[in-house]
């Protein structure tokens, strides 16, 4: 007999355990649709009291966080904020005008190009107590990846040492197909500016202004075509100087860990669509990945040892 | 055989219709997950989150004629998840494709069957490489069917399947050497 044949002949042999199964999956289905019944009933005292327990709570394995606003920040060994991930805005308590009024505002702002030391501020005043439920800051350009582009950023003198490292690095693995940089206000020069235009905004309409801030952080983000489409999809890259980065957030966002690759402290957000994020810091540089890894998080533990890799050469001033 | 209108009257919201499904397929679901996952009791609790998956998902089947590829796509998804949330639980396991094999491979596996040598090298192989094995050999599949079900193209299927029969052959061929017997 041939070997091969033997070999699948050995693997048919296996002893596969005979089971009966019917009436367990048929109650679960049951059990299901029972709950789904009362949950349909509960679901906004329920919604209610996780946002009340959110507040409070602290992940068991005490590195992760999360906050009052529904972010959730990764702690550092010594039990140090190192980073936060800020969920996307939430349309959803919004009337539909009012939510396509802010959205509309939110791309003309993505459009338009500022000095660097100016900032565009959308700001709806939502709440009756004007809570603001969202903000953009700074300056935002974003372009189509090409040469010149990449000739562009390497001239400028405000582009940091380790971007076109990291443009090549990149390129090893991925199509660049655009990216966005942006100089992103600290969470101080953030609160001051919110809390000016609170007060000139008006209740229940979107409110702009042009201001001026601080160069502060520096953020590149990149939309990136994968090369390899058996080991990562619908990969998207940030290198951030900031110590905040928006994700899916609560939304879309099922869980959180975190593990340690090259002695870094990695936090992972599992989202509901098969993708996940992993975040990590290297001498106050952050790195963002949200891909799909197929099945297999092996595939963006190797692309995130790579930044880490080219990062920890680097020492921001 | 599963008929249309078995789904359709599942989909009308009669469930007992879906113990039809269950019976035909539960066994096959089973095994192949549990030569994933090379235990008990979380092939029994994998299975039945497969299907219960199913039920919730019906009404995105296309054609009766590919539910038991659907299934299989369902079991494929509900136990990576599962094996890659157990890595997670222990945080270093991502170093080495042996480590996480080590891990996934360590517990509860029954060898009456398979000979010394056949459950060594079984054991050693990824879950890709399992799947693809379960669904070529045991299910008999084409590489068309099993590219919906694992989301990689059917030419690269073929390609891996092959690499993995050399890799096995070349594996038994030096191991007998040694002295083991095939099981």
């Amino acid at each position: 007999m041939k070997l091969d044949k033997r070999i699948s002949d050995s693997y048919k042999s296996a002893d596969i355990p005979q089971v009966d199964l019917e009436r367990k999956i048929i109650n679960q289905i049951k059990i299901d649709q029972k709950s789904k019944r009362v949950m349909n009933f509960r679901s906004i005292l329920v919604t209610c009291l996780i946002l009340v327990l959110t507040t409070t709570m602290v992940f068991a394995i005490s590195r992760i966080v999360t906050n009052e606003d529904g972010s959730h920040t990764l702690m550092s060994e010594d039990n140090e904020a190192v980073w936060t991930i800020r969920p996307n805005t939430d349309y959803s308590h919004l009337e539909e005008d009012e939510a396509s009024a802010l959205k509309r505002v939110l791309k003309e702002i993505n459009y338009e190009q500022r000095a660097e030391d100016e900032g565009l501020v959308a700001y709806l005043n939502y709440d009756n107590d004007k809570k603001p439920i969202f903000a953009v800051l700074l300056s935002h350009v974003r372009f189509q990846y090409n040469d010149q582009i990449r000739e562009t950023l390497s001239s400028r003198d405000d582009t940091p040492d380790y971007m076109l490292d990291v443009l090549d690095l990149m390129e090893e693995d991925f199509s660049i197909i655009s990216l966005g940089y942006q100089y992103q206000a600290t969470p101080e020069s953030e609160a001051s500016i919110l809390e000016a235009v609170e007060e000139k905004a008006v209740f229940g309409e979107v409110y702009t202004d042009i201001v001026k801030t601080e160069k502060d952080y520096f953020l590149c983000s990149f939309n990136i075509g994968s090369k390899n489409l058996d080991k990562l999809r619908d990969v998207h890259l940030t290198i951030s100087e900031s110590s905040t980065i928006t994700s899916g957030g609560d939304h879309y966002n099922v869980g959180f860990e975190s593990m340690e690759i090259k002695g870094r402290t990695v936090l992972i957000g599992e989202n509901n669509d098969d993708s996940y994020e992993f975040i990590v810091e290297v001498n106050g540089i952050g790195v963002f990945l949200r891909a799909n890894p197929m099945g297999d998080l092996n595939n963006m533990v190797e692309i995130m040892e790579k930044y880490i890799d080219l990062l920890e050469t680097y020492e921001l001033d | 055989m599963i008929q249309e209108k078995t789904i359709n009257d599942i989909l009308d919201g009669d469930i007992d219709c879906f113990a039809l499904i269950v019976n035909e397929y539960q066994q096959a679901i089973f095994g192949y997950i549990y030569r994933m996952v090379k235990n008990y009791q979380d092939a029994e609790d994998l299975t039945q989150d497969t299907f219960t998956k199913a039920y919730r998902n019906l009404g995105t089947l296309k054609d009766v004629m590919g539910l038991k590829a659907w299934l299989y796509q369902i079991a494929y998804r509900t136990t990576i998840n599962y094996i890659r949330k157990r890595q997670l639980k222990s945080l270093n396991v991502f170093a080495s494709p042996e480590q996480v094999n080590a891990l996934v491979y360590s517990v509860d596996f029954l060898q009456e069957e398979f000979g010394e040598l056949a459950t060594k090298i079984f054991n050693s192989l990824s879950y890709k490489e399992n799947t693809l094995l379960t669904l070529r050999v045991i299910e008999e599949m084409s590489y068309e069917e099993i590219s919906v079900i694992m989301s990689v193209s059917a030419s690269a299927l073929r390609k891996r399947y092959e690499r993995l029969i050399v890799k096995l052959s070349k594996t038994f061929s030096v191991e007998r050497e040694l002295g083991y017997e095939i099981g």
